[in-house]
């Protein structure tokens, strides 16, 4: 992929962004009384703001192309430097979405079943399910030894409030 | 390992049906620690981990003051109204569940809750700059009236406490009309008022009380029926001239509605114990607030009066949303 | 004297000292884990204070806030998070260093730095706190937002590759601190009738998504196309700076600290906006042989002394007029109000001893950093030995405990999944991350003082421009950010511009 091709793509999603997040603003937010300037003026100057921004983008991104496809007829070598073969766009994908998995997992069992136990059931999954690792006692002591040191030294030591947990709390 | 996970948490969520069940007994209330919401930062939190630190000493586990601010209140307000009504969360709530409600920032009222206790009332005050020459109230007043100059007033954001307060006490001095309401972020009003920038504010009377010391600035009045104890010599609004004004912020404790009575009983209790207490009635002078205790029928009587009074005032000013 | 004799007496007690570093160790600990702030830190040592002693409670709250603002650049400098916002511009060079095996370095130089920038803010503290008060009662509104605008011009120097890009993520910035409640009109903005979402997004559980979220998951990405970098030996050497790295950057600091403490002074600003100005100074003036943004010392030097500077210039409108800067001198001020201290022109004549015991406390406590961190350095480089996955997987847990300890909410920790995986996919697209903290960091601030002087002025445009602060401030905006696209014009074929 060109870089000029990516930044097609990043400037189209930006500006799609962009209009929705105006009409949306438009619809949702009211003016403001008069003689202010109301709630409705910084989200909605911001989003035309970014409109505009990434219609340069994009426009750019054209220019370019035409520059570059030009000069491709002179000179044929491939532009890798930004090019990803397809097997690692899908390693990017999916650890993307496992991260993010584990980050919306993590804080949904903090709250239903308390910090300690979701710490200690959020480690081994990500430490397996995510990363592949299948050593039970590395496993075992990252999350034992994590779980102990943070409800230590957070709930303990510096008194931090630990979401106890509302399904069941042991601790 | 997959089918160990599994069958450990099976049984964690057997012990989370088990514990559930065993909670409502009242008379060991309470068996762990009790959470207490606090709303916004400022004195409510500074007042509220006070009321919690001492409140631990009388019950057999601790008050835990967690702070939930946003959405002026509603976040935090939100939490404890979809928490189990078992008295191990309550909330250290004052009258932003009406302006709340009425604002339309929230789908439930004051009734989602039980009142534990009232604890303190806070009194805005009314303050000029001392070089603007109002000595009184009434000075202001013909000052603004006999010229067609507006009054610049700092209180906190549209649809505020604050903001209320200060409309209507300008409303009852009959210069409604001639009132610019500048927003200030709470802390924030002094400065601007020494600076000049705007000619009154309506705070809290703590941010004031060392500026009039100096004599920078005057404090023309407090908005509650009675003076207020931090400034024995400030007239309240309505002896200085704005008939009728009797606005005040109280801040109390209270739990989801369907907690038991006998749940309730040992909070109010605990909370009785620790308002009276030394340390208490000293930071009541310091901080600036008033104690005024009140038990849960009394308390439950002015929420709801307030409430109304609120309801009417918002409906008045166009902010009604609900 | 008397007073200063009594405020000694005071402070030198074994209660006295021993909150200073206790505060100053807490404060160093949260300071350092990204999520937990200093202003979280002093909401749970306020409780403590309750039952001190004045002088032993002044020392506990101001340790902690000193140290907080200081351990920010612990995690900033090894892994690439600011653990506070004050310390986010430090990322850009200090992670530079780590990576090319001067991790030691720089976090020596942070902390000799934070102390002087502290020191020379309590210097200004104590010789000018009348003037420098009477100095930030004329930034107003319209003062405060040119002010803000220059602070946002700074992403001209942090996008040197494409302003176009970086305007699009401060522009990305700006917009998502637009969301949730607004205080001005009590209006809700897309919050789409939730109560939850009138929260808003939170500036720590956006900064933790923008720089931690990628992070890890390129880690992960690393190790499991086994191409993680084995840990070298090399890499966790303790070179302490030498007399020679700090003199160098002697005059840099001076301007940094005067810098931190002058927005420090003024409300409602705070240490995130000096230490980007600090930053965007040093690199228009740096003539260190490595360029700024590529591992430089005085990209380290600058924003390190300004945020520290900032703690003394904050103490000033504390202390001399009774108000609270930020979030965490408000907390302060609570603990000071709890034992009868009530900031304002009366403390300083009615009680004298407890400003000396201030200076003291700020002082006892700067020393206290200096023991612990130097002390410190060469446990916390170990951490670099750590391979990079298990580091990756220990963060995730503290930033997910840290996002949700910001407000004691799930919401932040499922926030702060969306943005970071908003950041990656942003940083895939080469737009950078940087700039959207600083709209993350400028946004309300901006919006609020445009709107409070829109008001004030009764809809006179002419507010923005009627004091001296307000041109001056909004005349280097304007400059710096024509001047990139005066280059831009001149060289219209400039690839990539």
């Amino acid at each position: 992929m060109r870089a000029y091709h990516r930044d097609r793509i990043t400037a189209t999603a930006l500006l799609a962004f962009a209009i929705v997040w105006c009409v949306v603003v438009w619809q949702t937010i009211p003016v403001g009384s008069p003689g202010s300037v109301g709630p409705r003026a910084f989200p909605l100057g911001l989003g035309i703001l970014l409109a505009v921004l990434s219609g340069l983008l994009l426009v750019r991104a054209q220019v370019r192309k035409r520059i570059e496809t030009a000069a491709d007829e002179a000179d044929d070598t491939p532009d890798d430097s930004t090019s990803m073969s397809g097997a690692h766009e899908g390693t990017y994908l999916r650890m993307v979405f496992s991260v993010f998995a584990v980050i919306v997992a993590y804080g949904f069992l903090m709250e239903k079943i308390g910090f300690v136990l979701a710490t200690l059931v959020t480690i081994p999954a990500m430490m397996m399910l995510v990363l592949g690792i299948r050593d039970p006692l590395r496993i075992a002591g990252m999350a034992f030894g994590m779980t102990f040191g943070c409800w230590l030294v957070f709930g303990k030591l510096l008194g931090a409030y630990l979401p106890p947990g509302t399904w069941l709390s042991l601790f | 390992m997959k089918t160990t996970l599994f069958r450990c948490l099976a049984a964690a969520s057997v012990m989370a049906v088990a514990a559930g069940t065993s909670v409502a007994k009242a008379e060991d209330f309470p068996t762990k620690p009790v959470e207490m919401t606090v709303l916004f930062g400022g004195t409510a939190q500074t007042i509220g981990q006070l009321l919690a630190d001492l409140m631990s000493k009388n019950l057999a586990q601790p008050v835990v003051p967690v702070s939930r601010a946003g959405g002026g209140g509603s976040v935090g307000y939100q939490y404890v109204h979809g928490m189990p009504g078992d008295g191990y969360n309550i909330v250290w709530n004052s009258n932003s569940i009406s302006t709340g409600y009425h604002g339309g920032k929230m789908d439930f009222d004051y009734k989602a809750f039980k009142p534990i206790a009232k604890i303190s009332v806070e009194v805005p005050a009314f303050a000029v700059r001392a070089d603007a020459g109002w000595k009184t109230l009434q000075d202001m007043i013909d000052d603004i009236k006999g010229s067609d100059k507006k009054l610049r007033v700092g209180a906190s954001g549209k649809g505020s406490f604050t903001h209320l307060t200060t409309i209507a006490l300008l409303d009852a001095m009959g210069i409604g009309d001639k009132v610019i309401h500048v927003p200030y972020d709470q802390g924030k009003a002094p400065v601007e008022l020494l600076a000049g920038r705007i000619d009154a504010a309506l705070q809290w009377p703590g941010q004031f009380i060392s500026h009039a010391k100096a004599g920078t600035i005057n404090i023309l009045c407090v908005t509650s029926a009675k003076r207020v104890s931090s400034l024995p010599d400030t007239p309240t609004c309505d002896e200085a001239g704005a008939k009728g004004i009797n606005i005040t912020m109280w801040r109390g404790l209270a739990a989801p509605a369907d907690t038991p009575d006998e749940v309730i009983a040992v909070l109010e209790e605990a909370a009785k114990k620790a308002s009276e207490s030394e340390q208490f009635v000293e930071a009541s002078k310091t901080v600036g607030f008033e104690r005024d205790f009140a038990d849960h029928t009394a308390f439950g009587a002015e929420i709801a009066s307030d409430d109304e009074k609120i309801s009417a005032l918002m409906e008045k000013l166009g902010l009604k949303q609900q | 004297m008397d007073f200063l004799l009594n405020a000694l007496a005071t402070s030198f007690t074994p209660v006295s000292l021993v909150a200073v570093v206790a505060g100053t160790f807490i404060g160093l600990v949260f300071g350092s884990i990204p999520g937990l702030t200093f202003t979280v830190a002093l909401a749970l040592v306020l409780p403590v204070t309750f039952s001190l002693e004045s002088t032993p409670a002044i020392a506990l709250l101001l340790g902690t806030y000193i140290g907080g603002m200081t351990g920010g650049s612990v995690s900033a400098i090894l892994l690439g998070i600011p653990g506070t916002p004050s310390a986010a511009a430090t990322v850009l060079d200090g992670y530079q260093m780590t990576r090319r095996g001067k991790a030691a370095l720089a976090l020596g130089t942070a902390v000799i730095v934070s102390t002087v920038g502290g020191l020379i803010s309590l210097l200004v503290m104590i010789v000018s706190v009348d003037f420098v008060a009477r100095m930030a009662l004329r930034f107003g509104p319209a003062e405060i937002f040119a002010l803000v605008l220059f602070g946002l011009s700074t992403i001209c120097g942090l996008s040197e590759k494409s302003l176009l890009r970086g305007m699009i993520a401060g522009v990305i910035g700006l917009m998502i601190m637009t969301m949730g409640l607004d205080e001005i009109d009590g209006v809700q903005r897309l919050t789409f009738g939730t109560i939850t979402l009138q929260q808003g997004v939170n500036l720590l559980v956006a900064m933790i998504a923008l720089f931690a979220v990628p992070h890890i998951i390129e880690a992960f990405v690393q190790y499991y196309r086994g191409e993680e970098q084995p840990v070298r030996a090399a890499d966790v050497n303790v070179e302490l700076p030498r007399w020679k790295d700090l003199r160098e950057n002697f005059w840099l600091m001076i301007r940094c600290a005067l810098m931190g403490t002058g927005i420090g002074a003024i409300p409602g600003t705070g240490g995130p906006i000096a230490a980007f100005l600090a930053y965007a100074h040093a690199r228009r003036s740096s003539k260190d042989s490595i360029p700024l943004g590529k591992g430089s010392l005085a990209g380290v030097v600058a924003p390190e002394t300004a945020n520290n500077a900032v703690t003394g210039g904050t103490m000033i409108p504390l202390l001399a007029l009774g108000i609270p800067g930020d979030p965490a001198t408000a907390i302060v001020l609570s603990g000071l109000l709890i034992h009868g201290l009530v900031p304002g022109p009366m403390l300083f004549l009615e009680h004298p001893d407890t400003i000396y015991s201030v200076y003291i406390v700020i002082i006892l406590s700067y020393i206290a950093v200096l023991a612990i961190q130097l002390f410190g350095i060469r446990l916390f480089v170990q951490l670099l030995r750590v391979p990079a996955h298990m580091l990756a997987v220990a963060i995730t847990v503290m930033c997910g405990f840290g996002a949700f300890a910001v407000r004691n909410s799930v919401f932040d920790v499922y926030t702060m999944g969306i943005l970071g995986v908003l950041a990656y996919a942003l940083m895939r697209a080469r737009i950078p991350l940087t700039p959207i903290i600083l709209g993350l960091v400028l946004g309300p601030t901006l919006e609020r003082e445009f709107r409070t002087a829109y008001i004030l002025s009764e809809g006179d445009p002419m507010i923005y421009v009627s004091s001296v602060p307000a041109v001056i401030f909004l005349a280097l905006a304007a400059l710096v950010f024509a001047m990139p696209a005066l280059k831009m014009l001149r060289k219209p074929k400039n690839r990539e511009a």
